[in-house]
């Protein structure tokens, strides 16, 4: 329903106020409403609810896949894990024995050597 | 005699359309359209640029409404994006030019295109010396009322403070008054 009451009154206002331009176009606030309109558009329910199918089923297409990579990768790592580990650790036994072995007889060496003098 | 005319305040409006009633926006937009197109034409110094960015203005006014807080008056939040944005229709508006003259060699020989939807315009300078009296005729309590919360921008918090009279009051008197001045002035546009 038209409602012309609050164009005259802010007619009145503001030439009241001396706030006015010389001429305004007749249908302004028309061009406004339509332009909101069309901005609202791509928010239509039938757009929107395409929006959101097509969002869950992306969504479960990433979750699938997330899931069964996740399953494999894991047991890819376990059996490399296992090789790595015992690999590592012998050469870290066998550095700890041969250098402490080299130390521990120098200085043993050697205080013994200053023992006996 | 006074009609009995409906207009509602902007914080109610701005509800309706908070609350999914987008068409009650229009009303906002009669209301202050003349003064915001008025904010920008003193930027743009052209009324047909003025009003483009006054629609801009109103849209993102809209697409924002639920940012507004309910503590300032509506027009002032209006104004300052009408401000803005017609600080940033000059700054684009430069940019362009520059352009423009880097490239206005070749072009001399182009021919200005004209406006090919001409817009039908409301002269308002003619309207001036009919609306004071509209308000000179309102009694007198009235156009107090009136010119504090439309000319001097005052709040009703401010009004009642000011003349020592319930917020309601100054609600109730505000309602009437508009009332008035609309009637009257639909009575003499029915007699011309």
């Amino acid at each position: 329903m038209m409602n012309n009451n609050y164009k005259i009154f802010g007619l009145i206002v503001s030439l009241t106020r001396n706030d006015n331009p010389p001429e305004i176009s007749k249908n302004f606030s028309e061009n406004v409403m339509r332009k909101i309109s069309l901005s609202k558009k791509p928010l239509d329910s039938h757009y929107n609810n395409f929006l959101k199918i097509a969002a869950s089923v992306f969504f479960a297409v990433i979750t699938a896949y997330s899931l069964i990579s996740f399953e494999q990768s894991e047991t890819n790592v376990v059996s490399v894990d296992i090789i790595e580990d015992t690999n590592d650790n012998n050469k870290l036994i066998k550095r700890v024995k041969d250098n402490s072995a080299c130390v521990k007889t120098e200085k043993n060496i050697e205080k013994i050597n200053d023992n006996c003098k | 005699m006074t009609r009995n005319i409906i207009i509602k305040d902007d914080d109610q409006i701005i509800q309706e359309c908070l609350s999914g009633n987008t068409d009650s926006y229009k009303n906002l937009v009669d209301k202050y359209q003349i003064r915001i197109i008025n904010t920008c034409y003193k930027y743009t110094k052209n009324i047909n640029d003025a009003e483009d960015v006054a629609q801009e203005v109103f849209l993102k006014a809209f697409q924002n409404l639920s940012n507004f807080k309910f503590d300032s008056k509506f027009y002032s939040w209006l104004f300052r994006i009408a401000v803005n944005t017609s600080l940033n229709y000059i700054k684009s508006k430069e940019k362009r030019n520059e352009k423009e003259t880097i490239s206005e060699e070749s072009c001399l020989n182009e021919v200005n295109v004209s406006n090919d939807n001409p817009r039908e315009y409301y002269q308002l300078n003619e309207l001036i010396d009919k609306i004071q009296p509209l308000i000179d005729k309102l009694p007198e309590d009235l156009s107090e009322l009136i010119k504090l919360y439309e000319i001097k921008d005052l709040t009703y918090e401010d009004i009642s403070m000011k003349l020592d009279i319930p917020i309601g009051t100054v609600r109730s008197r505000l309602h009437r008054a508009r009332n008035m001045l609309i009637s009257e002035f639909k009575s003499i546009s029915d007699d011309e």
